[in-house]
């Protein structure tokens, strides 16, 4: 296997002096892969997920995005990366269309890099001519295609998801998965995201890490999990580990 | 140049002029904010008359004209309930009469020829000292007295020639004239009224345009930082390969850039209004007739006025604006952030808009007050007029420092997690 893109070791992370969120986990992420981070509610993905995308410091142990430290190189970091926050929103005053093109403009000065970027980000979102609306007028599901869509147009090495799909219909989903797919397969970048969904998790990623109370119980691929603990879908491999833990 | 910065310039002015919330920033709260100065000033101005009014019962008089109606003018003041106090002066001395110690605030020089003149009706003048100590607002209002006194007199003095001569009253125009100078320490100043119209300007009118101005700007900024947050925009933002004092610098750059646009409006409008009052005193001041007397150097504005202000002003308003910036970062949503800097920033810059009040007679008074952010832009004109040099810059420049101060704390937490994880002033949500 070749060199990992996403370098997390003996990460910790403590809020207000004694809250331990992520308690010494460690994990690699590949070039080109989807790894989906899973856990029940305050397992610790979303801070995981924010100190990948520099936005918290770890207390302790070390993140690595293409070799630069999250906490030293933060800059360099964020120029490779582009994250989606869980609970994220758009300026609700800018139309779709002026909220894509200020991100891009945010991640080049290329004028046709920022063109393309747009480009991407109209066929992302699928949102055709209410692009053109104000963003206020959006529903949920809308809003979260839009996010999604600037975070994958800007072709970041490793774009970073928190619940891309969370309360959102089956059509809804559906389309951001596909976007999602069609992001690692077409510009071959690397994805880190977190979900709820089991079943959502077994179509879309690559490998997996399970994680409860701030500690990783378990890392592979789907399948093999689901072999190995002898489990017909994700979600019993989950029940089997927790109660077990 | 920083593409970022000017994005969220762009950005922010397109929010600005879509968002209602901005709207009720930009008018609602400068319009609450001036009534409130507006009556505090009123009232205290009021009491400044007051003051005032009384020392006009304490007079000085020089009598060179030893006639008839010098002595009727004494008289009718003393019948007025007036404290009149006749200075002796020989009329053969060419030497000027030492103002200075002279203890009442108004002097009536009544000049040679005054009762000759009355008696062939020809107008006769009488020359009005006033001694400007405090600079405060109400102390033009000694101007008015004086005024009063000899324009009474005036009418009086009409009535008794009508009846003596028998002529009708109304064929007489004005007999008796005063010509009023101020004096400041040992300036002669010519025109007193345009005097105290500069002082009020400079310690009403400027620093109540600049402190709305900078309100105004502080509850923008405000506003703007609650936005990304109550929009969900804050973490995504944190994430951005941009420069995230670009962003700041953004805000706070768009934040004065409106408000100053739309303080000069509303100043320009004031200024209409008062360089409207400052004609008409002009009108009303006659041609001086000076006698007697050494005239000195009579009174302008210093230049450096201007340069003293600008630097003050722009201080401040970095200061005033990076501080509602660093607090907003605490708040959760636009409406706690408009409020911590309508609750913190807004009572404390009236308290602090006080001292203007407050007669800076000591340098250490005056050095104290040159600290005190807008207090300082109140003063200034004062301290410039009083020719304190070291106070006026340490008025011009204070402001900057803290400004600095404020900036490079507020670029620590920008630049750190701290940005993310300061959550003082968390509004309770039903979950
Ligand atoms: N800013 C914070 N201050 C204090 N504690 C926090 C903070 N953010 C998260 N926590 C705590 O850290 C733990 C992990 O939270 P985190 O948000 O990472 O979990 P999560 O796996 O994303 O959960 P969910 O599925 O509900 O999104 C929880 O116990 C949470 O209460
Ligand atoms: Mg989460």
């Amino acid at each position: 296997m070749s060199q990992p893109v996403v370098v997390v070791e003996n990460l910790v992370k403590v809020y207000q002096k004694n809250i331990r969120a992520v308690d010494n986990i460690s994990f690699y992420v590949y070039p080109g892969e989807i790894f989906g981070l899973i856990g029940p509610n305050g397992a610790g993905k979303t801070t995981t997920l924010r100190i990948i995308a520099t936005v918290l410091q770890p207390t302790q142990g070390r993140v690595l995005v293409y070799g630069y430290d999250v906490a030293k190189d933060a800059a360099k970091v964020r120029r490779i990366i582009s994250y989606l926050p869980e609970d994220a929103g758009a300026y609700k005053y800018l139309t779709g269309l002026e909220f894509l093109e200020l991100v891009a403009k945010l991640y080049t000065k290329d004028p046709k890099k920022i063109e393309e970027f747009i480009e991407i980000g109209i066929k992302l979102s699928g949102l055709g001519d209410r692009l053109n609306d104000k963003v206020k007028t959006y529903s949920k599901g809308m809003l979260r295609r839009l996010l999604v869509a600037k975070t994958l147009m800007v072709k970041p090495k490793v774009a970073i998801l928190d619940e891309p799909t969370s309360g959102l219909d089956v059509v809804n989903a559906v389309h951001v998965r596909e976007s999602i797919k069609r992001f690692a397969k077409d510009v071959g970048g690397t994805v880190i995201l977190s979900s709820h969904n089991m079943l959502e998790v077994e179509y879309l990623c690559d490998r997996v890490a399970i994680i409860h109370k701030g500690r990783i119980l378990v890392v592979g691929k789907p399948r093999e999990l689901m072999e190995r603990f002898e489990a017909s879908n994700l979600e019993e491999v989950f029940v089997k580990l927790v109660w077990g833990a | 140049m920083n593409m970022a910065f000017w994005l969220f310039v762009i950005k922010e002015l397109k929010s600005l002029a879509r968002d209602p919330k901005m709207l009720i920033a930009m008018v609602v709260v400068p319009l609450v904010l001036m009534a409130i100065v507006y009556g505090v000033l009123g009232q205290a101005v009021v009491e400044q008359i007051k003051q005032v009014t009384k020392a006009g019962y304490s007079i000085s008089v020089i009598d060179m004209d030893r006639g008839v109606y010098a002595q009727k003018f004494v008289e009718y003041l003393r019948s007025l309930g007036v404290d009149v106090n006749l200075v002796e002066k020989d009329v053969e001395d060419k030497v000027g009469i030492d103002i200075q110690n002279i203890s009442t605030k108004i002097l009536f020089i009544i000049p040679r020829g005054f009762s000759e003149n009355i008696s062939k009706t020809i107008p006769a003048h009488i020359v009005t000292y006033v001694k400007i100590e405090s600079l405060t607002i109400g102390e033009g209002g000694i101007l008015d007295v004086a005024r009063t006194y000899v324009s009474q007199f005036n009418s009086a003095l009409l009535k008794s020639i009508a009846r003596e001569r028998n002529i009708p009253e109304q064929l007489l125009s004005g007999i008796v004239f005063s010509d009023i100078v101020g004096l400041l320490k040992e300036k002669i100043i010519k025109n007193p009224s345009i005097f105290f119209s500069i002082v009020t300007m400079g310690s009403v009118f400027i620093p109540m345009i600049v402190l709305l101005l900078v309100v105004f700007a502080a509850q923008l900024v405000a506003t703007s930082i609650a936005i990304e947050k109550e929009e969900k925009m804050f973490e995504t933002l944190l994430s951005l390969p941009i420069n995230r004092m670009s962003v700041i610098g953004a805000k706070l750059f768009t934040s004065i850039f409106i408000s100053s646009i739309y303080m000069l409006g509303y100043s320009l409008i004031l200024f209409q209004l008062f360089l409207n009052q400052i004609l008409r005193t002009t009108v009303l001041t006659p041609a001086e007739q000076m006698v007697g007397l050494d005239t000195l150097t009579s009174f302008t504005m210093p230049r450096e006025f201007t340069v003293y202000l600008v630097v003050n002003v722009v201080g401040l308003a970095i200061f005033i604006v990076s501080l509602s910036l660093l607090l907003s970062l605490f708040a959760e949503d636009v409406r706690t952030a408009q409020a911590i800097v309508g609750n913190i920033v807004g009572p404390t810059i009236i308290v602090i808009y006080l001292p203007m009040f407050i007669e800076a007679s000591t340098t250490e008074t005056r050095l104290a007050i040159a600290l005190i952010p807008i207090a300082n832009t109140a003063f200034l004109s004062k301290f410039i007029l009083l020719e304190d040099y070291t106070t006026s810059i340490a008025a011009a420049v204070s402001n900057i420092v803290y400004g600095l101060i404020v900036f490079v704390v507020l670029r620590k937490i920008v630049n750190s997690e701290t940005i993310f994880t300061l959550k003082l002033f968390r509004r309770k949500r039903a979950e």
